[in-house]
């Protein structure tokens, strides 16, 4: 059995008298250790098969399971403990606590999971051994997502969900943070998913899979992806 | 532009603005309600002194309270009222009888003051004085019915339908000397408008007091003069009652009219004196003619009797009416000689004694003349003003003491007010930047763009402060004039809706407010509109002091450390919280504060420094030496321990001040301590009379000024003015005394002291009932009253102050919700992605309401320290300002003020945390992923 497997997971929202689906019979599976990419336009569904891998919303049919658990019968607290123990999350924005420092807000992590790396470690691996005591507003978009993914590995996730990494950054910032992200996939065997509108990034990935009209449009194994220095978009 | 045109613009404009109240409903009610709390804490109690003081204007208005009273040492007569009424400026004059007399009620003389009431009155006529208000029952409509009045201290048979006994209280005199009868049936409760305290006339029989008055018919005085005048001047009609002007104007018309009813009164007496001088002088003609008669022998009678027969003749022959009653008394001493005449032609004696009799009849006539004359001529007339009542003079002083207290609270409300507007409208402007940026961008003057946020304030603004003056008006008054009710009675408070307090509340708030939105809306006014647009930059974190100390920093989890350093990072909000929780601390910690500053007095005074049990009244009139008093004391078996007292009333100066005290001397000095236990009032030693010197209490060395060492003057009615060295000062929180040894008294007035009271212990399970009706039986005592009692009614009537520590407790709370939402609303509001994106790494509902109420909990504790300092502060201010003359309150905050002030305080923050509690669950995880706005 596939480490991330998604079987036919539809989600439906009311609006009044409309209902809107925003998950159609989605099935997917992702292997442990690989690169995968979901890509689609907005209004394809990626947020919301973001929302119900990460834990953060449930769904209405079918079945998700991670690492052999059925999540989609998770309670909100087992989702909570899922969410806290099992996926590193980066955001779009980095979503950083202001008032905490690069090497607290990893702590922010490391401080509720059971068996964290340390966090200084951790910020070290991201190269940023130099910037742990500034505060976010101190530090460029490019460190701040670092310090993100930082606080994400800390807590040695099962899997690393990133909801368009690149989005707020630079050309070049954004590929570093791409390298970074392929070399964890690469050197730790941590299974990363990258959600994305950005087809660009495609060939990197191991696994593509491609989202329209809340469905699942095509599932792509990149047998030989490219190395992020040869993407350009 | 058209009117049209202007009219469409504004309705969008307020549809805009009313729809942002709707979408931000928390923000609109907190300026609402802290407004509200504000304007109604000061608008209810600053118009609790107005509102007092015209209530009993208006209840003396209505009842036609007298200005000025007269009496005289010879009573009034008709023609003396008939002189004064003639005067200009008497609106109306009315006399009244009145007398002090005894009612036994449970084997205990109370003194009662009797006083007439015309069946005929005419409420239309303003000669009709002082009013009596019924309370219950009717007025008296014949001979033999009363009126009573019912309070704490009124026996409890005063009840309708009840009959009272009444008795003299001399022995020369009856009862029915006084009154026409002596049983009156109670048919009414009424109240007085002379009596607005608790306070009666004093009175120079049993205990010294009046207990209560009674009315009863004018008719049913058997009295020959009126005792009262009592007038009402045109010259005050308006005035208020307890302004300067009508201070001024009723002194100067006392003075007036007691100069004139001296006239009258004068010329009255002479008048009298001349007839008795008259009446004296024939008196004596007619004596010295029956001497004569009676040294003559029967030669000389005969020829006596022929002289008068001449004489007789003589008068007769001219005109008859004009001499008549000279010539009636010349027949009657012809007569008289005639008989005495036959008489001792007959031998006998009998004429002779009648002769002696008359004689010795004659003598003592014209002597009872002489001494009338005498006291007729020595007589005194005395003025009296409303402010001769010390209730009446302390009513307007009560009042004005809620005014001085009305003076602190505002400063902190508007403070607060002024905080939690300026924190919550900064916070508007901040998530409104794009829209102010786009408005500036298309050319809007700042003047406009401004306008919508000050009218958005001024609807909560104006509106909280009317609600709350609304309510303010009507509460405060209401219930701050309850508890003064222990004190006073009159009837009722009107709460007027003030529209000035009103309308001055709601324009220093609106002010305020506005200056805060200009503040709030100022920087982001000055800014261009292109950095508007932008994302507010994020304030930076910044390094705190505790930082630098690293090994306690180290050990703080994030939690803590974010905790502390957005406290710092919003300073304005960390202040209103802190200034927001201290003063909710220091409200309730000054609440329970005052019960216990006033409830201890009764504590303190009567289970510390009164040791006795109770006082038993002496009888001077039937004890001459002390030693029948006390061998009637030592024949009591519960009577374990007595001592007999010199108290009497006086008058105690030093540097120009005057308070009333009693001037108290023990039989032994030695042994008044199980009595009364004086004790040093700083190191609490034990403190002894000693010769010569006076032990004062404390309260008056305060009033006065006067310390250890310093001379006080001792005015005694009767006496010498005379001064004294202060000793030592006792302990004492109720009533002046000044104690002296009995040779010192000796010593400075030249006697000895008498006697008057005496001081018992009694043994454990005494019938008091069975005390006081054994000991009243015997002529030396006139009364017993227990120390128990006293302090009972003292008790009960601190229970009325409750109601104030509600109200305190219940603004505090008001005050802890506002302050305390408003922060954690906008901390809500501000870090709603903060919250999220703790949510999406795996924080669970606690540790996610955690996160926000550490700020709350800390700024609690901090605010509740803070409070404990306020409330210090706070109470002490309030139990001066409150404290009466004679009474001082204990200055000590007692532990349980802390405890439950900062018990309350966590309640009251606890209940705010549960709510956000709720509203944190519903934050979306969604929220973290959307863009920055």
């Amino acid at each position: 059995m596939s480490f991330v497997s998604f079987e036919n997971v539809g989600k439906h929202y009311k609006m009044g008298e409309v209902t809107i689906t925003a998950s159609d019979s989605v099935s997917f599976e992702i292997e442990k250790g690989e690169f995968a990419v979901i890509v689609g336009e907005s209004g394809a569904g990626k947020t919301t098969v973001l929302n119900m891998l990460g834990g953060m919303d449930v769904c209405d049919e079918g079945r998700i399971t991670v690492d052999g658990e059925v999540i989609s019968d998770y309670n909100a607290k087992r989702l909570t403990s899922y969410r806290r123990y099992d996926i590193g999350f980066v955001f779009q924005f980095y979503n950083l606590v202001n008032n905490l420092t690069a090497l607290e807000n990893v702590e922010l992590s490391t401080q509720i999971s059971n068996d964290p790396m340390s966090a200084e470690e951790v910020l070290c691996k991201v190269g940023l051994e130099d910037r742990m005591n500034n505060f976010p507003s101190q530090l460029s978009g490019g460190e701040q997502q670092r310090v993100s993914i930082a606080r994400a590995l800390a807590k040695k996730p099962k899997l690393l969900l990133c909801d368009e990494p690149t989005g707020a950054l630079d050309y070049n910032t954004g590929k570093t943070i791409l390298r970074l992200l392929q070399d964890t996939c690469r050197k730790d065997g941590m299974t990363v998913i990258v959600i994305t509108h950005n087809q660009a990034i495609t060939p990197m990935a191991d696994r593509i899979i491609r989202l329209k009209n809340s469905r699942v449009e095509s599932v792509t194994v990149n047998e030989n992806p490219t190395d992020v220095s040869l993407i350009e978009w | 532009m058209t009117d049209k045109h202007t009219k469409k613009r504004k309705n969008a404009y307020t549809k805009d603005i009313f729809r942002e109240i709707r979408k931000s409903l928390s923000r609109f009610l907190s300026i609402f309600l802290i407004v509200a709390l504000g304007t109604g804490f000061f608008a209810g109690i600053k118009s609790t002194m107005p509102d007092m003081k015209e209530s009993a204007a208006d209840f003396f208005e209505e009842n036609h309270l007298m200005d000025i009273k007269l009496m005289s040492s010879v009573g009034i007569q008709y023609e003396d009222l008939q002189a004064i009424e003639d005067m200009d400026g008497i609106e109306g004059i009315m006399a009244s009888y009145s007398c002090d007399v005894y009612y036994n009620y449970e084997g205990q003389n109370q003194v009662v003051k009797a006083m007439s009431y015309d069946l005929d009155s005419d409420s239309d006529s303003d000669s009709f004085l002082n009013r009596p208000i019924l309370v219950e029952g009717r007025m008296p409509e014949k001979s033999g019915e009363c009126v009573v009045e019912v309070t704490m201290k009124t026996p409890a048979s005063y009840e309708i339908g009840n009959t009272l006994t009444l008795s003299s209280p001399s022995k020369d005199t009856s009862i029915t000397d006084i009154f026409t009868t002596d049983t009156f049936e109670i048919v009414g409760i009424v109240a007085s408008p002379l009596y607005i305290g608790f306070e009666r006339d004093a009175t120079t029989i049993g205990s010294g007091s009046v207990n209560s008055f009674i009315i009863i018919p004018e008719d049913d005085f058997n009295l020959s003069f009126y005792t009262e005048l009592y007038i009402k001047l045109s010259e005050t009609d308006g005035m208020e009652p307890f302004s300067d002007e009508y201070t001024e104007a009723v002194d100067r018309w006392c003075d007036k009219l007691t100069e004139t009813f001296k006239g009258v009164i004068a010329a009255r007496v002479d008048k009298k004196l001349e007839t008795t001088q008259n009446s004296i002088n024939s008196m004596e003609k007619k004596l010295s003619q029956l001497e004569n008669m009676q040294k003559l022998d029967i030669v000389g009678l005969y020829d006596f009797c022929e002289a008068l027969q001449a004489e007789i003749t003589e008068l007769e022959s001219k005109d008859g009416t004009l001499h008549s009653i000279e010539l009636s008394q010349k027949q009657a001493l012809l007569k008289q000689a005639q008989a005495l005449v036959l008489s001792r032609e007959a031998g006998e004696t009998a004429a002779d004694d009648e002769l002696s009799e008359t004689i010795e009849k004659a003598r003592l006539e014209i002597e009872s003349a002489k001494e009338q004359m005498s006291l007729v001529s020595e007589q005194a007339v005395y003025g009296f003003t409303r402010f001769s009542s010390s209730d009446y003079a302390s009513y307007a002083g009560d009042s004005e003491k809620i005014d001085a207290i009305a003076k602190v609270f505002p400063v902190f409300f508007i403070f607060i007010a002024a905080l939690v507007c300026l924190t919550t409208m900064t916070r508007m402007v901040d998530e409104k930047r794009i829209e102010i940026g786009t408005y500036k961008a298309l050319g809007y003057s700042s003047l406009k763009i401004i306008s919508k946020y000050l009218i958005y304030s001024t609807i909560p603004t104006a509106f909280g402060s009317l609600f709350g003056v609304s309510i303010g008006f009507k509460v405060f008054p209401y219930i701050i004039y309850n508890s003064y009710k222990i004190l006073y009675n009159i009837p009722s408070i009107d709460t007027p809706f003030r529209v000035g307090y009103a309308v001055g509340c709601t324009v220093c708030a609106l002010f305020c407010v506005w200056i805060t939105v200009i503040a709030a809306c100022k920087l982001s006014l000055s800014s261009q509109p292109s950095e508007l647009m932008r994302p507010k930059a994020v304030p930076p974190g910044k390094r705190v002091l505790l930082e630098k100390v690293t090994f306690v920093w180290k050990r703080l989890g994030f939690l803590s450390k974010v905790t502390i350093r957005n406290l710092l990072r919003y300073k304005k909000r960390f202040a209103m919280t802190l200034v927001g929780i201290a003063g909710c601390t220091a409200l309730i910690m000054t609440a329970f504060g005052i019960k216990n500053s006033i409830s201890k007095v009764a504590d303190l005074q009567f289970e510390g420094v009164f040791g006795y049990d109770a006082l038993a009244v002496i009888n001077l009139e039937e004890v001459y030496d002390d030693a029948d008093a006390e061998k009637v004391l030592s024949e009591f078996e519960d009577v374990s321990q007595y001592i007999l007292m010199s108290c009497g009333e006086v008058e105690v100066t030093a540097s120009g001040n005057t308070q009333p005290a009693s001037l108290m001397v023990p039989k032994n000095p030695d042994e008044l301590d199980p009595f009364i236990r004086l004790r040093d009032c700083k190191t609490g030693e034990k403190l002894d009379i000693s010769d010569g010197e006076a032990v004062i209490t404390e309260k008056i060395t305060q009033l006065l000024g006067v310390s250890v060492g310093d001379t006080i003057t001792v005015q005694c009615k009767d006496k010498p003015d005379v001064t004294l060295k202060i000793a030592a000062i006792s302990e004492n929180y109720a009533m002046h005394f000044v104690f002296i040894t009995d040779n010192t008294y000796r010593s400075i007035y030249g006697d000895s002291p008498v006697y008057n009271q005496s001081y018992l212990i009694l043994k454990e399970n005494t019938d008091k009932t069975e005390l006081s009706s054994s000991l009243i039986e015997k002529d030396e005592f006139l009364g017993i009253a227990f120390l128990e009692d006293k302090a009972e009614s003292f008790f009960s009537s601190i229970e009325s102050l409750n109601s104030i520590v509600w109200l305190l407790i219940v603004c505090a709370a008001l005050l802890a919700f506002i302050v305390l939402y408003n922060l954690a609303n906008i901390n809500i509001t501000e870090r709603v992605r903060e919250i999220a994106t703790l949510k999406v790494l795996g924080f669970y509902d606690g540790e996610t309401s955690a996160y926000i109420y550490r700020e709350n909990i800390l700024t609690t504790v901090l605010g509740i320290v803070l409070g404990w300092g306020a409330g210090l502060v706070l109470h002490r201010f309030v139990v001066l300002t409150a404290e009466v003359d004679l009474v001082m309150f204990s200055r000590e905050m007692v532990w349980y003020a802390y405890v439950l002030s900062a018990l309350l305080t966590v309640v009251f923050a606890v209940i705010v945390n549960l709510v956000l509690h709720i509203k944190l669950k519903k934050i979306d995880m969604v929220e973290s992923l959307k863009s920055i706005e």
